[in-house]
């Protein structure tokens, strides 16, 4: 078994450097892209804002998944779901923050972008 | 980065808080890494216990506090103990076999940090529930009502039992932050813990080297299931390190005694609140192990020992959704009656594709086949082997209740079963006596 375990291990060059996220290795689609997006995100949100993570192009279910990173990574900020079980909730509207994961929409949302990354943006959006 | 390390050594409370309680004489007859290990685990179930029961009452929880309360609660647990529980010190003799079971067990633990430090075990279901939860608790200093009774925050499972993410917000509220690599360092950790203590209580039941190396098989085996399914940062290994330990116990010698019965119990409280399918197997073993060795127990004192634990710190957390309209129970997987039974065979299907590719079933085959080609049966066994058959029965009728669980069951299956492998080899340990 511990040989099994062993082989289990990912390259050695990868266990000589400590990884960016603690999902780098793992096998679901996005979850190291976006924990690194949230994560980077958490540096300019500061606390007690309301945010929303949405994705370009809409994917509920990606925005399910991205709703769930923000409550983990953006503690004390009001996290609103873009989606929820994969059903859009149409209320990121109301959030302060928005957070794009993916290219930038073809037309920008109305705020102003205080972060960008090669994983998405992040809007500090503006009333109406 | 620092945060992370105070995380992790605050986890240090565990072992602090029922110490006094394990340098009662009756545990002497342990090694000292065991009892260290053996502390661990039980001082997770008095903080948890605590910090639940703190929450009901609506006390805002202070570590030092928490840690005190405890402390002082497995000195008064004590007194429950007689003086003819104890035991003269295990004498042991490192030959050969034990240095080099020790020398594996060192590696499949060494190999679980290699896993876990370069991401490569990390559980989903960290980030997706355990962790936020913890956080949440964390800066609550309590159970957090407003982010459990939010409806977008259904998918955290509200109502499941508190002891992770109680030990989690402990440690999180004394390093000032969730240190989510540090969270996930917990899987081997545990299995440190269950290296420690492990060797010594199967020593209990068997000096000779199987007992040895049952103990190393299992540390390996964890090891290897903890990486290839993604436990690290859930609670599979709290899971593990409680009820291996509450199992090897109940079959052993010590478990007639009332000090064996009480650190059982702890035991399997700790099992109880870990995970919500360890419920059944605090039900099952507390009533086979009554059943089974009823000849050398008195029944209510044993009983009590047993399941007061788990009745006081579960039923805290079951009173506290209560009292707060958060939940009367567990949440429900369907209808109970509502039993998929045309479903059986495709679902038997997928559990075993599931085992099949965590090493090709052989966490599970290897055990099993020791305790077939075993050439005395001990009727202590069937203890171990039929909360294996009650646990794999319920989790099957689990599923049986959902259309269509093949992607649930490929996902859970193969970590849901993994304690079946621990049952299996204290089975096949004491088998070859």
């Amino acid at each position: 078994m511990t040989a099994l375990a062993f082989t289990e291990l990912p390259p050695l060059a990868d266990l000589l450097h400590a990884p960016a996220t603690p999902y780098d290795h793992n096998p679901s689609v996005g979850m190291a892209k976006y924990w690194s997006l949230v994560s980077d995100a958490a540096k300019v949100i500061p606390y007690g804002v309301s945010v929303s993570a949405i994705a370009e192009p809409r994917d509920a279910a990606v925005e399910t998944a991205l709703h769930r990173d923000a409550v983990a990574l953006l503690p004390r900020r009001r996290i609103i779901p873009a989606a929820f079980f994969a059903v859009p909730t149409h209320s990121e509207d109301d959030a302060d923050y928005w957070i794009i994961a993916g290219p930038a929409p073809a037309s920008p949302p109305r705020g102003e972008r205080v972060l960008s990354t090669p994983l998405g943006t992040v809007w500090r959006r503006t009333a109406r | 980065m620092k945060s992370g390390y105070l995380w992790l050594a605050s986890l240090v409370a565990c072992p602090l808080s029922a110490w006094p309680l394990l340098l009662h004489r009756s545990y002497r007859r342990f090694s000292l890494p065991c009892r260290i290990g053996l502390a661990f685990a039980s001082g997770g179930v008095l903080l948890s216990t605590w910090m639940t029961l703190f929450a009901l009452a609506g006390i805002l929880w202070q570590p030092i506090v928490l840690l005190a309360v405890s402390a002082l609660t497995a000195f008064l647990l004590r007194f429950l103990l007689r003086k003819q529980d104890s035991a003269a010190p295990e004498r042991t003799r490192p030959g050969l076999p034990a240095a080099m079971a020790a020398a594996i067990s060192t590696l499949a633990v060494l190999i679980a940090v290699a896993a876990t430090t370069s991401a490569a075990a990390t559980s989903p279901d960290l980030l997706y529930f355990w962790g936020p939860k913890a956080q949440a608790f964390a800066f609550a200093r309590t159970f957090d009502l407003a982010f459990l009774r939010d409806y977008y925050m259904q998918y955290v499972h509200v109502s499941y039992p508190p002891l992770v993410t109680n030990l989690s917000a402990l440690a999180s509220m004394i390093a000032g932050k969730f240190a989510w690599g540090a969270a996930t360092l917990t899987f081997p950790l545990c299995l440190g813990a269950l290296a420690l203590s492990l060797p010594s209580v199967l020593r209990g039941i068997d000096a000779r080297p199987s007992g040895v190396f049952a103990s190393t098989f299992l540390v390996a085996t964890f090891g290897f299931l903890g990486n290839n399914l993604d436990v690290a940062g859930n609670g599979e290994p709290w899971l593990w390190i409680y009820e291996t330990l509450a199992a090897a116990l109940l079959v052993g010698p010590f478990a007639a005694t009332a000090a064996g019965q009480l650190l059982a119990g702890l035991l399997i409280a700790g099992a109880a609140t870990a995970k919500v399918e360890a419920l059944p197997f605090a039900l099952a073993v507390a009533a086979l192990f009554l059943f089974l060795r009823r000849r050398e127990i008195e029944i209510g004192p044993a009983a009590a020992f047993l399941l007061l634990p788990t009745a006081i710190s579960l039923g805290a957390w079951l009173a506290f959704g209560a009292t707060h309209r958060l939940f009367a129970f567990y949440e429900q997987y369907g209808s109970f009656f509502d039993i998929r039974w045309q479903d059986l065979g495709d679902d038997l299907g997928n559990v075993g594709k599931a085992i099949w590719s965590a090493g090709w079933a052989l966490p599970w085959l290897l055990p099993l086949a020791a305790l077939l080609a075993a050439r005395k049966r001990s009727r202590l066994a069937l203890l171990p082997v039929l909360v294996s058959v009650v646990l794999a029965a319920f989790f099957v009728f689990t599923y049986l209740h959902q259309s269509d669980p093949a992607q649930w069951i490929s996902w859970s299956a193969g970590r849901v079963f993994s304690p079946i492998v621990a049952f299996l080899a204290v089975a096949a340990a004491i088998s070859g006596r």
